[in-house]
């Protein structure tokens, strides 16, 4: 395509070469990881051209699934995010409802300390979260792990839920009281379907935090196999250090479920990043 | 109808309303059992000498704390943070706000390239960390590549290896991960910028440099804060980046509070001191944790109210 007509598209040459600037920095290392990912051993430390792949070979995606653990960290990963993730929104759908229903002071304090807690470094809690675990015997447990989750996704789920139910007017949940629907009966019927796209949008950042935790699951779990994926993608570092094309093609296949879930919300969060900031 | 069967009926709805607190009750169980609970257990760890494994804890008052007080690392380790966060502010926030810009300027497109730009704070810190790991390797990394086929270094630099280096290297990682963040949000906030302000400046005979320090950057002032903070806290607070790059090397050159402490609390076993550093340390962030609660919670009320 001629210079003129990407000038046409996108904008004038100072905003296209800045744009340009920008997405190469910022793609720059997600091509370098694929293109490593597909490299022989013998290929990644050679001092040809690097940023090109001349022998591509599948070798390091099937000695991932094959060699590593990489199919249970994966599948770890996946489960405790999502209980992470279906809990937090199941109680903090409720919480939130409550709370949007009655802007007091107690539930204006309420938040203050939700919001506190997720302001106190991580690194205060992961002490105490290890004896709480070690003494109910879920240390090196999934179940365990995801109550570690719900630590940080909990207070943010019903944050963002308030916000989006205080847009739905209360007139509605007193019209199907009225009409003689239960207190449950609204939030179930009338509140959430209206808020399901913030819902989705919610979970969907629950679960993408969850997905990317690394600091709990390196304190709380020790077994190789009851890993997740953040802390097993890491440890194949000190195994092996040639393991690189291994552990860009874990990267690779660990970035896919993140890449789509933000495929669908990506308007929202632009458009919630506003919403948010302009109002104060 | 009849204003004041109205208002009775208001004040009905309220006492419905205030039965509300049965819907809240489970989550605060909850928040009791894995937050709450947790943060006054780690109070009192950091008052005893607790291991990882060994023999029951005993309390020792201040001691932690008067250690931290007194070991240079620790404060070594402070200073680093510091550096850290506002090293990775100052670089996202500038060169967010070139980005901002340029992507206020672009016509079309602009869902394909935002997507592309908001790229590295979408995957995971891990990965695209471990990206960064292997792209600073000396040997076979492609910046040394780069670098060296450029003809702007002669021997391959070791970015990780030398200390001052190794400070700015964490840096860049941290603040590629920023910039797309403050990008978006520096966007967002000159779209709601009313159209009328920046017609007012230009029959005013202002220059585009002028509109900029006169009329967007106001407007963004607000947004600027509440969001710098919050990266800023955030970053001070942060753990995988770091301890993956560095673990805190080279000689305790990048190391950051978080990485600190839990190298002190997992990997020596001293857990009451692994947990009284970044305790120790949270006054001294809590000014700033407490404006950002705060004009959040002004907002939230404000939500409230309507």
């Amino acid at each position: 395509m001629s210079q003129w007509r990407w000038k046409a598209g996108i904008g004038d040459g100072a905003t296209l070469s800045i744009i340009a600037l920008f997405s190469i920095s910022a793609l720059l290392p997600f091509y370098w990881m694929v293109v490593t990912s597909l490299k022989t051993a013998n290929e990644l430390f050679s001092l040809g051209f690097p940023l090109w792949v001349f022998h591509p070979t599948w070798g390091n995606y099937i000695g991932l699934f094959n060699l590593t653990p990489f199919g249970h960290w994966f599948l770890n990963s996946a489960l405790v995010s999502t209980g992470a993730t279906v809990i937090a929104l199941g109680f903090g759908s409720l919480a939130a409802y409550g709370l949007s229903r009655m802007p007091s002071k107690l539930s204006i304090a309420i938040v203050q300390m939700t919001l506190l807690t997720y302001l106190i470094p991580r690194a205060v809690f992961v002490v105490p979260l290890y004896s709480l675990l070690h003494t109910l015997h879920l240390l090196d447990n999934l179940l365990g792990l995801t109550l570690a989750y719900l630590s940080f996704t909990l207070p943010f789920t019903i944050w963002l839920l308030i916000s989006f139910f205080q847009t739905i007017p209360k007139e509605l949940d007193e019209a199907a009281l009225i009409d003689g629907c239960s207190r449950i009966g609204v939030l179930a019927r009338v509140v959430l379907p209206l808020a399901a796209p913030g819902i989705v949008a919610t979970g969907i950042y629950s679960f993408s935090t969850a997905w990317n935790e690394f600091m709990y699951p390196l304190a709380l779990v020790q077994t190789q196999t009851r890993t997740v994926l953040t802390v097993g993608i890491a440890s194949l570092r000190q195994a092996d250090i040639f393991a690189w094309g291994q552990i860009m093609a874990a990267g690779t296949v660990g970035a896919i479920p993140v890449m789509i879930f933000y495929a669908f919300i990506y308007r929202r969060i632009v458009g919630g990043l506003v919403a948010g900031s302009v109002k104060g | 109808m009849d204003p004041k069967s109205h208002g009775k009926k208001s004040a009905g709805w309220k006492q419905i309303y205030s039965s509300s607190t049965i819907f809240v009750l489970p989550a605060a169980l909850l928040v009791l059992v894995i937050i709450a609970y947790p943060f006054i257990t780690a109070i009192w760890i950091g008052l005893t000498n607790k291991t990882v494994a060994g023999p029951p804890p005993h309390f020792i008052g201040l001691q932690n704390y008067f250690t931290c007080i007194r070991r240079s690392d620790f404060w070594q380790t402070f200073f680093n943070t510091m550096i850290f966060a506002s090293g990775t502010l100052l670089l996202s926030l500038v060169l967010g706000l070139v980005l901002g810009l340029a992507l206020n300027r672009v016509k079309r497109m602009r869902d394909l390239v935002g997507a592309t730009i908001l790229l590295p704070w979408i995957v995971p810190t891990v990965i695209s960390t471990l990206v960064w790991l292997w792209m600073y390797n000396p040997f076979a990394g492609v910046l040394n590549y780069i670098f060296t086929t450029l003809g702007l270094v002669d021997q391959p630099i070791s970015w990780l290896g030398l200390p001052r280096l190794a400070m700015a290297s964490v840096i860049i990682v941290s603040a590629w991960r920023n910039i797309p963040y403050f990008g978006v949000i520096i966007l967002a906030g000159i779209k709601q910028i009313p159209h009328q302000l920046f017609e007012a400046s230009q029959i005013d005979g202002a220059n585009a440099f002028q509109a900029f320090v006169h009329v967007t950057l106001p407007a963004l002032k607000g947004v600027l804060f509440v969001y710098s903070t919050l990266v800023f806290v955030q970053t001070a607070y942060d753990f995988a980046l770091i301890y993956i790059l560095t673990r805190g090397g080279p000689a305790g050159a990048t190391e950051v509070l978080s990485v600190k402490s839990f190298m002190t609390a997992f990997e020596t076993g001293q857990m009451g001191l692994g947990v009284a550093i970044p305790l120790f340390a949270f006054p001294l962030f809590a000014p700033w944790v407490m404006i950002v609660t705060r004009r959040m919670i002004t907002q939230w009320a404000g939500g409230a109210i309507q």
